[in-house]
């Protein structure tokens, strides 16, 4: 009893972390990125948004969606098509933590 | 002949300022429309709770094109968050240009 209490234990951390993405692999992982959001995140061409330092959990439900297509972008589905969702949740822990985007008063 | 250069004038600058297209927002306009972003994106660590929970995401410092682009995807339904959706579709083009204009100034 007290060994599967532990085994639930431990499968439910380890669960609940493998949403908080590790920052060293987004960086690792980011080049492909740049090309189009610039290389610190905050992209000069308008039509590819800045993400630099968006909220990490938008930026993790904005991946997964066009990875599942609740979000309709032919570029950015063929980016994140490979990309498992630890990855993806790599990168928004990456880019959210890089200056850039903020939080405005009104 | 004077006075009709100086109506022709006038009539030119009149229409620069007023006669601008849609597409170009006005800031200052916003200004009297915000109330209904700032219950959402005005609120810092704001979190929007359906479809998911996740925090609503920060405007200050994007492009005012794409914020355009997506309030016209909202509006045209091809992005589906429903609250965006139901605000968006209340908007008009310029309503819509004067808010891209607003936040893509927020530095």
């Amino acid at each position: 009893m007290k060994g599967r209490l532990s085994v639930c234990l431990l499968a439910a951390l380890t669960t609940a972390q493998a949403q908080a993405g590790d920052v060293a692999r987004g960086k690792e992982s980011s080049a492909a990125c740049a090309a189009c959001h610039g290389p610190d995140g905050n992209s000069q061409a308008p039509d590819f948004p800045k993400i630099a330092g968006q909220y990490e959990d938008y930026l993790y439900r904005t991946l997964l969606d066009y990875k599942s297509g609740k979000r309709k972008n032919a570029i950015m589905q063929a980016q994140v098509a490979n990309l498992s969702k630890e990855a993806l949740a790599d990168l928004s822990a990456y880019f959210a933590g890089l200056p850039g985007l903020h939080n405005t008063k009104r | 002949m004077k006075r009709t250069v100086q109506l022709f004038a006038l009539a030119i600058c009149v229409g620069a300022a007023g006669g601008a297209p849609a597409a170009e927002g006005s800031a200052e306009a916003a200004k009297d429309k915000l109330s209904m972003c700032v219950g959402c994106h005005g609120i810092t660590g704001y979190r929007t709770a359906f479809p998911y929970v996740y925090h609503v995401p920060k405007l200050g410092g994007q492009h005012q094109a794409y914020i355009a682009a997506a309030l016209q995807a909202y509006k045209k339904g091809d992005r589906s968050h429903p609250s965006m959706r139901a605000i968006a579709e209340s908007l008009s083009d310029k309503d819509i240009a004067d808010f891209a204009a607003y936040y893509g100034a927020q530095k």
